[in-house]
Order: C-alpha cells, then sequence, then structure tokens
C-alpha cells in the first residue's frame, strides 16, 4: 500500500508510544518465573510444512458433528470442552495443533489453555482457523458428511412472533452449559453441540425443533443433523448474540 | 488453487496421524485418469472417459436421476467417474472401501471456483457446489430468468418477506431482469456476510454495499430504460452525506441502505417505504435526535439545476454562481491590467534609469510611519489563522473527489477532528467579526460624542465606508491602466482595500449565517424547516470558494505581488511603512496628516529585524500555502 507522505509523518510522532507498547507487550510474553506458558500461533501455510515434515497430533476442537463433517486431514475430534477430560489420548512426545472454524479461534484458544494446564508442552493454535486453511487452498477431509438441508432461518426482530405462532416448537439450546446458564429463551432445552450426536434421541421425537447458537453460524449444521435424523427444524439467523442486541435496542432496528 | 474441493476418501484417514502414504490415492488416480484420459482426449469435453461404464453404475445407482434424466442433462455427455474421481476399483468402491468424496466442480468450473473461495458458505458452513445445485444429476441448460431461480433458491433457507415484498423483487418476478436479486448485492459464488442486520457497519460493509447499489443506480442506460434517473447518486454525492462518505468515512453518514433500508426498499410513494413521507420523522431519527419535524424536508439528493422542483436551491445556486464570475470577471480583469501597466512603468524606470524616489527627496521619506496599531496587526493574523484552518478544513469535504482531500482530511486526523477545528476556527472568526462590528459603530458614534456629526465620520477619509471619491478612483485606475491620466492619489483606504474589508465583512453573513445553521442542524430546523439547509450547503459552499480564490488570487494579488511590492509588502505585520512609501501609496493621507500636523503623532522607530523576520516567514509561509491552494482548487475544477 503507498504511504502518503502525512502518514509517514504520523507513524513517526507515534514512534515513541509504539516502542513503548512493542516493549510492554514484549515484557508480557516474557516467560514469568511462575511458570504461565503461552501457546504458539501458526499460519496456515506452515502448519502444512509442519505436517509435512514430522508427525503432529492435530486436534478439530469443534464438535463430533462438525468434525466428522470437514477437518484437515488427519485430525482428531477432541471438542474444546473435552479437552480436559481426554488429556490421556494426547501423545506428549509430539507438537499439539489446535485449531477450530472461525477466524477468532476462541475455542482453540480455550482448549490450548486446558492443554497446557493438563501439563502438555509444545501447544500450537491454527491462525484463523479452518477458514485460513481453506483460504490457502489447502484439501480437507470428510468423514460422515452432514447432508446439507435447506434450513429455515428466523430473524431475531420476528422470533417472538413465529414462536408464538408455532407452539410446538421446541428451543433447542446447543451452546455450553454456562452460557446456557448466563441466559437462554424462554423455554429453552440446553443439549451443547459436543454432546448432540450421543443425546439427540433425549428430545422429544414428535416435536419440531428450533435451534438456537452463540453467533448463528453453529446452529446450521446442528439443524442438518437433526433434520437427517427427521426432526423438522428452523434455527435462529444470527444466534444469541444477534437476539441480546435485538432486545437490549428495545426492538428499535427493525 | 490447486486441490480446491478435492477432498480425501475417508479409506485414507483411517490412521489418525497425517503421513505421506496418503498422496498415493490420488496419485494413482490421476495416473489412471491420464492413461485413459489421453487416447481419448480427440472427444475432449463431453467424451465419456470412464473406466466403469455409466450402465455398469447404475446396476446399482438406479434412481431415476441417473437413468435418462442424467443423459438427457446439461452434464449428460460424462461419465460418471468424470466427476467422481476417486471411485477408481468397482471392487473397491463396492466393498464401501472407496467412497466418493465431495465432487471438485473446479477443474471445469475454475472461474466460479475462484470466487467461491471468499464465500461464506463455504468458510463457515463448509458448503460444496451440490448443496445449493443438489439437482445436479438431472440439471438443464439454463432456462428462464437467473435472478428469478436465484431467489428461489436463496429463500429456500433465507426467509426474507422484507424483500420479498420490495420493489427489487417485485420487478425481478415480473420479468425485469434489470432490478437487484439476492446476488446482485451479496454476490452470487463470491458471498459475503457483514454483520449490517444490526447496524454493526464496518467501514468495508459500508463501502461494498454502497457500491453495488451504485453499479446499478448510476448506470444510464439501466435507469433510463426503467424511467428512473442515473443521476440520483451524483445529487447525493453532493450533499454533506456523500461527500464525507466520498472521502472515507462512510460509516459517520448516512449511505444508500441508511435511509432506504437494505431488504424492504420501496418506491416513497408506498405507504411502508421508509422514505415515505409519513415514516421520514422516524427514518432520519434513526441518526438524528433532537429536531423539529420540519427537519425531514431536508432533501437528500437535489438537483441544484432543477427549477421546477427544486426553485429555491436553483436560484440560489445562480445567485452564487453569477455572484463569482461576476466578481472573478471584474477583480481578475483589474489585476490584470494592473499588473500590465505597473510592470511596464517599472521597466520603463529601469530602462530609463529613474532612481527611486527616496535618493532625491528630503531625508525625512526613510522615517516610518504607523498604519496598523498592534490590536489590527493580531486581528489580522487570527484572520489568517481561522482563514486557514477553515479552508483546510472545509475544501477537503467540498472536493471530496480530490486526490489531496484524503491527505488534507488525515493531516486532520479524520472528518470528526477536522469538524472539530472547522467550529473553533469559525468561532474565533464569529468573535472577530463581532469585535470589528463594535468598533464600526463606536468609530461612527465615538464615546462622549454620540450621533452628532456622524455623516461626516461615515464619509471621511479615515472610513473605510465607500463614498463617491471610490468610484472616481475606479474610473481613473482603469483610465491609469490605458495611459489616459495619471495614476489616481488615494487617501488613506483605497477602493481595493474597501472592497477586501466588505468582502469580508458582508461575506461573513453569508458564510456565518449558513455555517451556524449547519453547525447543529436538529437546532436549526426549529429555526427553519430541512430544504433551507440545502440551501445553507450551497451558499455556504460557493461563498467559501468565492473567498478563498478571492483572498488568494486578488487580495494576495493587489497586496502583495503588484511589481512594486513583490513577493511581499510586510506592512501588515510590522504595522509601519516609510514617510515615502505613504507618499507614493497614500498621497492624499500624507499631504492631510502634514496639513493637520499629525504626521509627526504617527512616527514610530524602524521595525526591528525579529519583527522583520517573523513577519517575512508568518508572510511567504501564508502566500505559499495560499498559492499551493490555489493550484489545487483549479486543478479540481478544471478536472473535476
Amino acid at each position: 500500500m503507498k504511504m502518503s507522505g502525512l502518514q509517514v509523518y504520523g507513524r513517526i510522532t507515534r514512534l515513541p508510544i509504539q516502542v513503548i507498547l512493542v516493549i510492554s507487550c514484549l515484557s508480557v510474553l516474557c516467560p514469568s518465573p511462575v511458570g504461565a506458558q503461552e501457546w504458539n500461533i501458526v499460519e496456515a501455510q506452515t502448519l502444512h510444512e509442519m505436517m509435512e515434515k514430522e508427525p503432529i497430533t492435530l486436534v478439530n476442537v469443534m464438535s463430533r458433528i462438525e468434525c466428522l463433517d470437514h477437518r484437515i486431514p488427519g485430525s482428531r475430534c477432541i471438542a474444546c470442552e473435552e479437552v480436559t477430560d481426554r488429556l490421556p489420548e494426547i501423545p506428549r512426545d509430539r507438537k499439539l495443533v489446535l485449531y477450530c472454524e472461525s477466524e477468532g479461534c476462541i475455542r482453540s484458544c480455550t482448549a490450548a489453555q486446558d492443554a497446557i494446564t493438563g501439563g502438555i508442552e509444545n501447544v500450537y493454535v491454527l491462525k484463523g482457523g479452518m477458514p485460513a486453511w481453506k483460504r490457502a487452498g489447502f484439501v480437507l477431509e470428510s468423514v460422515e458428511r452432514v447432508p446439507r438441508a435447506f434450513i429455515h432461518s428466523i430473524k431475531a426482530e420476528g422470533l417472538e412472533e413465529w414462536l408464538s405462532l408455532h407452539p410446538d416448537y421446541i428451543v433447542l439450546d446447543i451452546r455450553s452449559e454456562a452460557l446456557y446458564e448466563e441466559g437462554h429463551l424462554e423455554g429453552a432445552v440446553n443439549v451443547p453441540f459436543h454432546q448432540l450426536h450421543e443425546r439427540y434421541y433425549e428430545l422429544p421425537w414428535d416435536r419440531a425443533l428450533f435451534v438456537v447458537d452463540e453467533r448463528g453460524v453453529r446452529s446450521f449444521l446442528a439443524a442438518c443433523y437433526l433434520a437427517r435424523k427427521g426432526f423438522p427444524v428452523v434455527r435462529l439467523f444470527g444466534g444469541m448474540e444477534k437476539w441480546r442486541a435485538f432486545s437490549q435496542s428495545g426492538g428499535q432496528n427493525k | 488453487m490447486a486441490g480446491f474441493f478435492t477432498v480425501r476418501g475417508a479409506e485414507q484417514v483411517m490412521e489418525m496421524e497425517y503421513s505421506r502414504s496418503s498422496r498415493k490415492g490420488i496419485f494413482s488416480a490421476v495416473l489412471v485418469i491420464l492413461l485413459v484420459g489421453i487416447p481419448l482426449l480427440p472427444f475432449a469435453w463431453g467424451a465419456d472417459e470412464s473406466t466403469i461404464s455409466r450402465n455398469t453404475c447404475r446396476e446399482c445407482h438406479y434412481d431415476a436421476m441417473y437413468g435418462q434424466s442424467f443423459d438427457d442433462s446439461v452434464h449428460g455427455k460424462n461419465g460418471c467417474q468424470s466427476c467422481h474421481i476417486d471411485i477408481t476399483d468397482l471392487d473397491l468402491h463396492m466393498s464401501a472401501t472407496q467412497r466418493p468424496s465431495p465432487v471438485n466442480c473446479g477443474t471445469c468450473h475454475p472461474v466460479i471456483a475462484g470466487e467461491y473461495l471468499g464465500n461464506f458458505h463455504y468458510l463457515q458452513e463448509d458448503f460444496r457446489c451440490v448443496d445449493c445445485h443438489q439437482d445436479i444429476h438431472t440439471r438443464k441448460e439454463m432456462a428462464g430468468d437467473i435472478k428469478q431461480r436465484t431467489i428461489e433458491q436463496c429463500t429456500q433457507c433465507h426467509r426474507n418477506d422484507d424483500y420479498v415484498s420490495s420493489g427489487h423483487a417485485e420487478a425481478v418476478l415480473k420479468g425485469n431482469s434489470d432490478a437487484a436479486a439476492c446476488g446482485d448485492c451479496h454476490g452470487l459464488h463470491n458471498t459475503r456476510v457483514y454483520h449490517t442486520s444490526l447496524e454493526e457497519y464496518p467501514d468495508e460493509a459500508r463501502m461494498f454495499y454502497n457500491t453495488k447499489c451504485k453499479s446499478c443506480h448510476a448506470d444510464e442506460a439501466m435507469m433510463a430504460r426503467n424511467d428512473l434517473s442515473a443521476r440520483m447518486v451524483d445529487y447525493y454525492e453532493e450533499t454533506y452525506h456523500g461527500k464525507v462518505q466520498g472521502v472515507g468515512y462512510s460509516t459517520l453518514v448516512a449511505g444508500c441502505a441508511d435511509c432506504h433500508r437494505t431488504h424492504n426498499i420501496l418506491p416513497k410513494t408506498d405507504p411502508r417505504s421508509s422514505i415515505h413521507p409519513d415514516n421520514l420523522v422516524k427514518n432520519c431519527g434513526r441518526c438524528h435526535t433532537g429536531f423539529h419535524e420540519r427537519f425531514v424536508a431536508y432533501k437528500a439528493h437535489p438537483n441544484y439545476r432543477d427549477r421546477e422542483n427544486y426553485p429555491a436551491l436553483f436560484w440560489t445556486f445562480v445567485f452564487m454562481s453569477s455572484l463569482l464570475i461576476g466578481t472573478f470577471l471584474f477583480f481578475w480583469f483589474h489585476t490584470a491590467l494592473w499588473w500590465r501597466k505597473s510592470y511596464w512603468e517599472k521597466h520603463k524606470r529601469e530602462k530609463e534609469g529613474i532612481l527611486p524616489d527616496i535618493c532625491t527627496k528630503d531625508r525625512e521619506g526613510f522615517i516610518h510611519v504607523e498604519r496598523f496599531t498592534l490590536t489590527e496587526r493580531i486581528m489580522h493574523l487570527m484572520l489568517i489563522a481561522s482563514f486557514f484552518t477553515l479552508v483546510a478544513t472545509g475544501f477537503p469535504l467540498k472536493y471530496y473527489q480530490a486526490p489531496w482531500a484524503r491527505i488534507f482530511i488525515s493531516f486532520w486526523g479524520g472528518v470528526q477532528t477536522a469538524g472539530l477545528f472547522h467550529r473553533i476556527a469559525a468561532f474565533v472568526l464569529i468573535m472577530l467579526f463581532a469585535y470589528v462590528a463594535w468598533r464600526c459603530i463606536r468609530f461612527v458614534f465615538p464615546k462622549g460624542v454620540g450621533a452628532k456629526g456622524w455623516k461626516e465620520r461615515l464619509f471621511s477619509p479615515d472610513s473605510l465606508f465607500p463614498r463617491w471619491k471610490d468610484w472616481e478612483d475606479i474610473k481613473g485606475m482603469f483610465l491609469w491602466y490605458f495611459n489616459k491620466g495619471e495614476k489616481p492619489k488615494f487617501d488613506r483606504w483605497t477602493y481595493w482595500e474597501k472592497f477586501d474589508f466588505w468582502a469580508v465583512f458582508w461575506g461573513m453573513f453569508a458564510i456565518g449565517g449558513s455555517g451556524i445553521l449547519l453547525w447543529k442542524p436538529e437546532w436549526s430546523s426549529y429555526i427553519v424547516p430541512g430544504w433551507v439547509l440545502n440551501i445553507a450547503t450551497v451558499v455556504h459552499s460557493e461563498e467559501a470558494l468565492l473567498a478563498a480564490l478571492f483572498i488568494f488570487t486578488v487580495h494576495f494579488f493587489n497586496t502583495h505581488f503588484v511589481p512594486e511590492k513583490f513577493p511581499m509588502d510586510r506592512l501588515i505585520f510590522t504595522g509601519t511603512f516609510s514617510i515615502d512609501e505613504m507618499q507614493r501609496e497614500k498621497p492624499m493621507q500624507y499631504d492631510r496628516l502634514v496639513d493637520e500636523k499629525k504626521l509627526d503623532d504617527l512616527k514610530r522607530r524602524h521595525p526591528g529585524i525579529p519583527l522583520k523576520l517573523v513577519s517575512a516567514i508568518i508572510g511567504l509561509g501564508s502566500l505559499l500555502l495560499g498559492l499551493t491552494l490555489t493550484v489545487l482548487f483549479i486543478y479540481v475544477l478544471l478536472f473535476p
């Protein structure tokens, strides 16, 4: 990108601030004597090279359904909620690379923290998650692909009306228990996504489902999975995040 | 692009860790295809290059869609293996060891596959071609309107009642393929997603969507055949909203979708439309608060050249334009003639060896006398500072499309800070104006004297008020330009100095008045209806151009660039000039002061070197800055 003279001028005047910022950041990153270890960040390209060179443990931290649907070849499926319980499955003599579906990598980071706490060294997180891997043009593998279905999505502003018109629907909240406890839609049933494959039969077979997630990107696959199992399903567009923002704005942003 | 969409078969991933051995499968598949494919190359596309005939496949896959429907489909000339390349061994396939993975359509459709790399459905939900094109085995040549089919396809999941009842959808469904369907705004295969439904517009999203709207609504041919105006975009870009958006701060102002909304776009005659007169208060109220309801009479796409629909704006525009043209015609002509005459005289003096007066007259000529008091000099400095601030913050917005506009705005740190500086400078200028007005009143009605003799004072030589002599002087100057007479003898204020003063003074009513209205437009709506703000914008903008160009060309020349003073006259900064200069430039004032024996009171010490240097730096700096700005303005005016 071309930089104008004034921008350069701006950069120079900001230099002292940048120096201070860099120093303070470095001081945070320095290993403290207490032993709070940080995980490493790895780019998609580097991960690809790493996989060619040495055996590594690659872990998809999404739910089992999502992981089997599409993942980086050779991955294990360990949901981030299960990392602590399934630590013994992770070999300690090689690098552990964690990745998730979103670019923010929050789930990978939670998992990385748990792995480090569990005593695993050499923990890596894929920068930008699977979208970055896809953008770089690398292949994926599907073990049990969930057929995509045409699932209707209901927007936050039409939610209340829709639910009142469809009393036969059960709201199925697939977020973690913690998020569910923090706040959920009235009458919502909680089955976290990473348990859905072993708990979906707890749901009443004769009811239709309204699938709700946090950001509106995971409910689609969950809904497709449930549709395959025979449930009539719809989902919440934009997830609880959009719903909360909509309710906080007092329903003004129609 | 290599490997895109190819998804490895399940049998190769039984071992969980990645290893090189998994590549052998693909390699052998490619080898088989090459070996079998090369002899069949003459048939190229459409040739059945299968090692397993399609009828063999049909022994098990007997669904109707794999039968005659497939043969009749657009892909019907392909064998099963053309797409399902990972089925290479019938026995392995039948024993469920070799299973098909999603097909790489990018081999034959590389452009679409490339676009699809950035598709949200692919990145987040891992959609593959077949997930939308579920009829892939029976797909026929595209029949009917592609936009109608797009709407049908997208609404299978994205139920969007707002869009379906909008003007765009209605037109598409009636068969108008110009109207926007889903793909026209969101992209068909490169579907982008921004979190726009709750107004969390990042800049990129704003620009993306604004560009999409403009791509059709600024298309002359398309708008003409749909009985719409392609100029609406231009009209919008002439408003404050459009200019701030154009200079790169689209999240701060209303873009297309803020007023017209996103999916439920309807003409303003429709009561459901966001821009229907009944809904305007609510619609504008989504960004603006605390306004009177006549605020909504503001025109978001006014056309200054449309006399029928916007008569007030049209005539304001005509008046301002004529004012500009008239003023510059007269003064540029005046300046050019003056320069020609002065230059000619200087040349003649030099040629004939005539020495300057200072060497010939009595030795009192070099003594300095005061022309401007310290207060007046400070006022002029404040005027310079506030004027340049106003120009450097306002013009980047006026000429947002100029290449230098963004540099100026980034110098201030964004449009918001530029706006703040603009208002601070405006405040300083208004205070100066008020002080000058007060001094004028005090001049005509001095303390202790009152109204008695006000007429004499108003038309006295010390007054800046125009008088008959000024008219005589104008005529005299023009006669002098053409060698038809002597240069007129001026008193304390020449007519062009008076014009400089009155131009600023009267200009302040136009530019200051409109500026105050635009300062906080919501509050102004309690005084004037919204359309007056449109007028105020035109007045403010055109008057600014008049003021800036006048100062940077006419004032600069008259006081600094005339050959006698080039490159600058320090007088306004030092406050004094020599008696020689006074005799030459203001002979009547000199004679008057001598007669009244007041000259001695005005004598001052010669300005010191520090003051001279500072004056030169400020003066030359301002002149250079002004000339640079003039070049930038003229560049925009010539190459808009």
